[in-house]
């Protein structure tokens, strides 16, 4: 028996084509006199280029346009927030894949041919590798005239003076790695001018828009032109959100010159190479706090590996930035993050937005102030959480759902059999168990700084047979949001379910929706669905009391049927929709949700940031062997305050992948680098968990507090589902072993080199690179 | 493999060694899953064994264990009446529908550092047996690894089987590597003639992952027949020096960490008849 959730229980509407194999995503497609694109990429991260010769690959068979920066026809420039990246370059190389040159052709055999023919002369130049040398005077400066793209800080009351005051103080310096989105179907579109001088462009996104209006530009047409189609999504989790942008451009260029469709597909490794990753961040971290455990003050500072181009690293960080405090009343908080270029791999979206790491940090933090004082790493949390009584989140905001947090702790400590494994944790031979939590508040929707953005739309059509088209600017990548809309649409409405077709997104059949991220899906697209029903439903309702011959405040509709409160008149919504049709009645509606405005300092971070939070926390059980350092995952407890649940299939889904996502960042993922380049691009050597390394159990409570602002009472669940997942392996390793953890991820090496760190063991250092 | 003009498949042994004779720039195919990857454009004909019935055997005979080169990793598996030490190594191999067609000869013959059977299979003293029309010839799996099996293999020559005698003497295998499909970071395989008290008789120790090729451990083996189990606590010394094969994914002393901690257990698990 379900415990949770106001779906009808079907299968998921795209399950079964995905389960079959019947799914069409972007490389399913075979239009007529398709060609076949390809990418040269450099071979180097840092370098001049000298020469690009291409006639030998223009002379391969089949071979019908190479393209270098000069034969572009359009602008290039790339960069989605800033203009520091071209579509090809033209001279100075800043990262390895950096593209050189685009091919289209026949057959994939000749574009690699034609590939293999390029000759490019490079000149190397020194890079820049370590984010911590960014901004030496004598680093190589990457790109612009600075290595520092941008700055965000928090402001609230004096660091110095709690810094002055406080009774104990805890330091640490984080080195978090990034991560590899490893979606199954890699970046690929296919573009085609049409004969009307319109384009379409099929492609696997989660921002449908972003494609379209990068395409319009760079074609130079009217967005009206660009019509883009998101097909069938195998996975994003922040890996399509800007990026697409790239090879969509790419291939658009390559059919403008050849007047031919154009499909680019990345291969993965190139893919794992070259597109956006989580970023790898630096995090010193200072807490002063009282002896009572009340914390007094926290001093950050946040550098965030960008690699060589801006992307959306500045949006990612401003996330960082303001969660970087967790869900803690500090009266005293200075954060500086900065974002900065390197030649390493590119920084961009990831599951989370940069909270995760900053996550790892305020955690490892609050259990390392728990073990200074003796105190128990719930009762630190119980002092310094919000709560009705303490609401203030770092942006100086008193949050409504300040109640939610001691609540999470409780069930959180109840749940996961706190008491019992953290005070005999189990240890034989050469295993030490252990448990630890992490916490997390969550901004639902966009930061104020891209409030512009938060709007969508959601287009219904009623048809005569009581069917219902709903067309939503959000985006299906795997998570389960046309599921989800179509319940909120079908319980909106009061019908079956199975009378919603809920279409993917196809920018000429809706507004611009904004992005799909920030676990805003369910929430934005919920909320136009709701503003667009609100509006069809009473057109149905007054025909229906028509037909009954009572008043329309007499009826209402639900399970399919009209009826009067006493039962006594009742029609079908089919009799009734059939009905409005022979009336000649508009059957349609857009609805739309935008978010509130909210006013926020950016050089102080106060303000409103988000439109509401949610909170989340997970404890983990590790066993770590202490001769080898490899970490077993017992069992995790996940904890979430969801305001409501649609659907308990749906984020149970979410919650298990979430966490193992999560445990796979924390243990798993790590990018072995050498002057820009990733040793490990491919799944043979960079490891994700499979079904055999996922701990046996995932257990999972959701506190449903339904919140006034989302549809329902939702709130997202898609990132606080990873956030403290990473955050609470530290503190469980840290508990097993009694060895301070600074780093991510926890691989059997840097887990043997955090005992012998500590064991004071100096052999314990890389001898040879 | 693009100038392959010819694939045949053989029904027995005599039509495979007639076939290996004969046909020009040949190569044998077996589960295929490295033979997929082969660049080799100087192959004309591919031999394909899936219909060898013969090599498919795991046979009891002449107090010797046989199992034959078309065995695959699924089959060795599930043999519950065979060593554990092979039957762990059997199951290291990748994920569940590769082990279904990995087979004993390709894992002996593929000779690429990461696989996993031959290490336990060396600790076993097996004996690898190459025919050829011609007849038979038998190598122990020491000295098909003292050079890449590639070159001690005749290419007329077929490996038919891997012959073990005393193969229930206690013996452990185990891999080490990050999730359960992982290939080796290093794998190691122990036997023993037998255990007396903290005595060990005629140790056998063999590493691979960290070396290019299986590799037998002979200080090592040394040392614990002198010493036993004693020597446990003195490897860091003997291993200050290995010279690892150098992996990407990991630093030499973290590799020579696992092996002394391979070691010491694989030696314990042997001696207590159990599972690592
Ligand atoms: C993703 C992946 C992961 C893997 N992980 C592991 C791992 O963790 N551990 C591990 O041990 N292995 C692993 N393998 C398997 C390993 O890499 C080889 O592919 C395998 O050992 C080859 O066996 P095969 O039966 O498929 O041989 P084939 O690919 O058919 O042949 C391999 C070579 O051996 C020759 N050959 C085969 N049989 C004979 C014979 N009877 N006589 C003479 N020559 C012969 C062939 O001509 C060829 O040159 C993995 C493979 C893959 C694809």
């Amino acid at each position: 028996m379900k415990k949770y959730g106001i779906d009808q229980g079907l299968p998921r509407p795209d399950a079964h084509a995905k389960v079959t194999g019947k799914a069409r995503y972007v490389n399913d497609y075979h239009p007529p006199k398709m060609l076949i694109g390809g990418i040269v990429g450099s071979p180097v991260a840092s370098g001049r280029i000298k020469s690009i010769d291409v006639s030998e690959a223009r002379r391969v068979p089949g071979i019908h346009a190479v393209l270098t920066a000069d034969d572009l026809p359009g602008p290039n420039s790339m960069g989605i927030i800033y203009d520091d990246q071209p579509v090809l370059v033209k001279d100075r190389v800043r990262m390895v894949g950096d593209r050189l040159v685009l091919i289209a052709g026949e057959t994939r055999e000749a574009v690699e041919e034609a590939k293999r023919r390029v000759k490019v002369d490079i000149e190397p130049l020194p890079g820049l590798y370590d984010v911590t040398r960014a901004l030496d005077p004598d680093a190589p400066v990457v790109n612009g005239d600075s290595n520092l793209i941008r700055e965000f800080k928090v402001i609230h009351g004096d660091v110095e003076s709690a810094a002055h005051d406080a009774e104990i103080t805890i330091s640490g310096e984080y080195h978090i790695g990034g991560q590899e989105h490893a979606y199954l179907e890699p970046q690929g579109t296919l573009a085609f001018p049409e004969a009307d001088g319109s384009w379409t462009v099929y492609v696997t996104a989660q921002c449908p828009f972003y494609v379209r209006a990068a395409v319009a530009r760079f074609l130079k047409l009217p967005i009206s032109m660009v019509h883009v189609v998101q097909t069938v999504t195998g996975g994003g989790f922040g890996g399509k959100e800007d990026y697409p942008n790239e090879p969509a451009v790419c291939a658009a260029a390559l059919a403008k010159v050849t007047g031919r469709p154009v499909k680019l597909i990345y291969a993965r490794d190139y893919d794992m190479q070259v597109t956006t990753k989580r970023h790898p961040m630096v995090i010193r971290h200072t807490l002063h706090a009282r002896r009572d455990g009340k914390v007094v003050g926290v001093d950050l500072e946040i550098l965030v590996d960008a690699g060589a181009y801006a992307g959306l690293s500045t949006v990612v960080a401003e996330r960082a930035n303001i969660s970087s405090v967790g869900p803690y009343e500090i009266p005293n908080i200075r954060v500086s993050t900065k974002v900065l270029y390197t030649n390493n791999l590119f920084g961009g979206p990831y599951r989370g937005f940069g909270a995760p790491q900053v996550a790892a940090a305020h955690e490892s933090q609050m259990d390392r102030l728990a073990s200074a004082l003796g105190m128990d790493p719930f009762e630190v949390r119980r002092i310094n959480g919000v709560s009705r009584e303490h609401p203030m989140f770092a942006s100086g905001e008193n949050l409504p759902q300040a109640h939610i947090y001691p609540e999470l702790l409780d069930r959180l400590e109840e749940l996961s059999g706190w008491k019992q494994y953290r005070n005999q944790p189990a240890s034989s031979g050469r295993y030490r168990e252990g448990i630890g939590i992490g916490t997390i508040i969550y901004g639902v929707n966009l930061h104020s700084g891209g409030q512009r953005l938060d709007r969508s739309a959601a287009y219904i059509i009623v048809q005569q047979d009581g069917s219902v088209n709903v067309a939503v600017g959000v985006t299906e990548m795997g998570q389960g949001a046309l599921a989800a809309m179509r319940t909120m649409a079908a319980r909106a409405l009061g019908i079956s379910e199975d009378l919603i077709y809920v279409t993917q997104v196809d920018t000429n059949q809706v507004p611009d929706s904004g992005p799909t991220v920030a676990s805003r899906a369910t929430v934005s697209g919920g909320r136009a669905i709701l503003d667009a029903v609100s509006k069809l439903r009473p057109r149905f309702l007054e025909v229906a009391a028509d037909m009954l011959g009572v008043s329309p405040g007499a009826l209402d509709l639900r399970d399919g049927v009209f009826s009067t409160s006493d039962g006594s008149a009742l029609v079908s919504w089919p009799e009734v929709t059939a009905e409005y049709y022979v009336r000649r009645l508009n059957p349609a509606v857009v609805g739309w949700f935008r978010s509130p405005d909210r006013e926020y300092d950016h050089d102080t971070g106060q303000g409103r940031a988000y439109m509401f939070y949610a909170f989340a926390g997970h404890a983990v059980r590790v066993r770590v062997d202490t001769e080898t350092g490899k970490v077993d995952v017992l069992d995790v407890t996940a904890v979430h305050d969801v305001g409501r649940v649609i659907s308990e299939v749906g984020i149970e889904g979410q919650v298990h992948g979430g966490v193992i996502q999560g445990l796979g960042w924390a243990l798993l993922e790590e990018f072995r680098m050498k002057e820009g380049r990733m040793l490990n691009a491919g799944f043979t050597d960079y490891l994700i968990p499979t079904a055999m390394d996922a701990p046996a159990d995932i257990k999972m409570y959701f506190i449903e507090d339904p919140e006034p602002q989302g549809p329902f009472g939702a709130k997202g669940i898609g990132e606080p589902s990873f956030i403290s997942v990473g955050a609470a392996v530290m503190n469980a390793v840290y508990h097993a072993l009694g060895t301070e953890v600074d780093i991510l991820p926890l691989t059997p090496e840097n887990v043997w080199r955090l005992m012998n760190r500590s064991a004071g063991n100096n052999a314990a250092r890389e001898d040879e690179k | 493999m693009k100038n392959v003009e010819k694939f045949i498949r053989p029904t027995n042994i005599s039509e495979l060694l007639e076939a290996r004779a004969k046909e020009e720039n040949n190569i044998l195919l077996a589960g295929g899953t490295s033979l997929i990857f082969s660049k080799d454009a100087s192959v004309r004909t591919i031999i394909d064994m899936s219909e060898v019935n013969e090599l498919k055997n795991i046979e009891f005979s002449d107090g010797k264990l046989k199992l034959g080169a078309m065995v695959t990793m699924t089959q060795l598996r599930h043999r519950s009446d065979l060593p554990v030490a092979i039957r762990n190594a059997a199951l290291s191999v990748a994920s569940t529908p590769i082990r279904n067609v990995v087979t004993v000869g390709g894992e002996v013959m593929r000779g690429v550092y990461w696989n996993d059977l031959p290490v336990a299979l060396m600790a076993l003293d097996a004996v690898a047996v190459f025919a050829s029309t011609t007849g038979e010839r038998a190598m122990p799996l020491e000295e098909v690894f003292s050079l890449h099996p590639t070159k001690t293999i005749r290419p007329d020559e077929v490996l038919t089987r891997v012959e073990l005698t005393d193969y229930m003497r206690p013996a452990a295998f185990h891999k080490f590597s990050k999730t359960a499909t992982d290939y080796a970071i290093a794998s190691i395989a122990f036997s023993a003639r037998s255990f007396e008290g903290s005595t060990v008789r005629e140790p056998k120790v063999v590493v691979g992952a960290v070396t290019p090729l299986p590799r037998r451990l002979n200080d090592v083996e040394r040392l614990l027949s002198e010493k036993g189990e004693s020597a446990l606590e003195e490897l860091e010394t003997l291993f200050s020096g290995f010279k690892t094969r150098p992996d990407f994914r990991v630093s030499a002393e973290y590799q020579r960490n696992l092996m002394i901690v391979g070691i010491r257990r694989l030696f314990r698990a042997a001696r207590d008849g159990g599972e690592e």
